[in-house]
């Protein structure tokens, strides 16, 4: 595992209990999609899979969410805009690092200061390019990135150009 | 004092020598004796606090960077019934702007209880307020405790909830209109207590165990402190097989006093 810090309140015992109260619930809701966003974020890991996810259990205090409280923040996540399902099952969720717009802001930047601005990319080099090291996107989901950059197509600051293969697929920034 | 000291003196000689005329004597003496003594003490309370003015305005810097400096300073303003933080319009006031100061540290020290409130439930620690003061940088680097305390007590003044609580002798900033009973109090020093159970934590079994309250009494405070939401429940332990137990956010993330 990665030298990910969990924050403080992951050892808050009642963490770990859905809270009866809406105020302090909605709260502790809003804590555990954080913690599950930096988690996967710092560890570059895009997908969450429900059953099995170190997440819902902390072994120091021990303390671990039960299989309805699971679904609840699981549900929570999504629900949020911060994943999406990834089959109609329900079992895995696609963590999306950044919202679209988040990201296509992030991209944005990025171009502009590494000098990409009128210049033409490819995908591949947009998520595991030697450009792109330490950006927000490196090693993103491809289809977060096309969802991102199709948001900047539209606003009409990129254009995206079809390739042999979907990872070709140029990006020109204006 | 010289002058003082005579006056008194004489007083009493005049008063132990004859009987009858004693009252008119001793009346018209501490007619004497007031004003002299009224007039003395003006003169040396007017140049007390231009003293004291002179002294601030040399140790402004002092003042308004060091803590312990600060704070001896204004037990001293104190003992002189002078209030240099309310009063701006007087010469001590204006001349340190320490009003200011405090005026500031309340204003963040507010911000700081609102931000929180969700979590603790307006319940947090004088030292959890003080760490992330100082974690806003530039003014608040140094504040201490006692800034917190006296900026809270002055913010209590425009209403709104804001007051000190003190549990087991850790000073926590309450800044919710909630009106907390004795037995709330009680309750969160339970919670405050390190020989019951773990910080941080309360069962329904052990407020019967350290207060001796029915059940019933306990169990309303209790439900009044998580719909409050300075109190979160705990369904977990023992592998969720346990009695709930609750847990105060603001003592279980209490931080140790490392510095001042």
């Amino acid at each position: 595992m990665s030298d990910f810090e969990f924050p403080e309140y992951y050892s808050f015992p009642p963490f770990f209990t859905i809270q009866p109260v809406s105020a302090t619930r909605q709260k502790q809701l809003a804590l555990w999609r954080d913690l599950i966003l930096k988690y996967h974020t710092a560890n570059k890991e895009k997908t969450l899979v429900v059953h099995d996810c170190t997440l819902w259990k902390n072994e120091g205090i021990q303390r671990e969410l039960n299989r309805d409280n699971v679904r609840l923040i699981c549900e929570d996540f999504v629900n949020n805009g911060n994943g999406e399902w990834e089959d109609e099952a329900k079992t895995r969720i696609r963590i999306m690092w950044k919202k679209p717009e988040e990201l296509a802001g992030d991209l944005l930047a990025w171009a502009d200061r590494s000098g990409f601005k009128g210049q033409v990319c490819t995908l591949y080099e947009l998520s595991s390019g030697e450009d792109s090291e330490g950006a927000s996107f490196e090693g993103a989901d491809e289809e977060l990135i096309r969802r991102a950059l199709a948001i900047l197509e539209e606003r009409g600051q990129v254009a995206i150009f079809k390739g042999d293969t979907s990872e070709e697929d140029g990006v020109k920034f204006f | 004092m010289a002058h003082r000291r005579r006056g008194v003196g004489v007083g009493k000689k005049k008063a132990t020598k004859s009987g009858n005329d004693t009252s008119s004597a001793a009346q018209a003496l501490a007619k004497d004796l007031n004003e002299g003594d009224l007039e003395f003490v003006k003169r040396s309370l007017s140049s007390l606090e231009s003293e004291l003015t002179k002294f601030a305005t040399q140790h402004a810097d002092s003042i308004k960077t060091d803590p312990a400096f600060r704070s001896k300073f204004l037990k001293m303003c104190a003992l002189l019934n002078i209030d240099p933080i309310s009063s701006k319009q007087t010469l001590l006031g204006s001349a340190l702007g320490i009003g200011d100061y405090y005026y500031e540290v309340a204003v963040k020290a507010a911000e700081v209880c609102m931000a929180t409130r969700t979590k603790n439930g307006g319940v947090c620690s004088v030292e959890e307020v003080k760490r992330l003061l100082r974690k806003k940088g530039s003014s608040m680097t140094k504040v201490s405790t006692d800034d917190i305390l006296l900026s809270i007590s002055k913010l209590g003044v425009l209403g709104g909830g804001f007051r000190i609580v003190t549990l087991e002798k850790k000073p926590y900033v309450v800044s919710v209109p909630t009106v907390l009973s004795s037995d709330h109090t009680d309750v969160l020093t339970v919670a405050q207590s390190d020989e019951t159970g773990e910080k941080g934590c309360f069962s329904i079994s052990e407020i019967f165990n350290v207060k001796g309250w029915t059940e019933e009494r306990a169990e309303r405070a209790v439900e009044t402190l998580v719909r409050e939401g300075m109190a979160w429940v705990d369904e977990g332990g023992a592998g969720g097989k346990a009695k709930p137990q609750f847990w105060v956010w603001s003592v279980f993330f209490q931080q140790d006093d490392e510095d001042e």
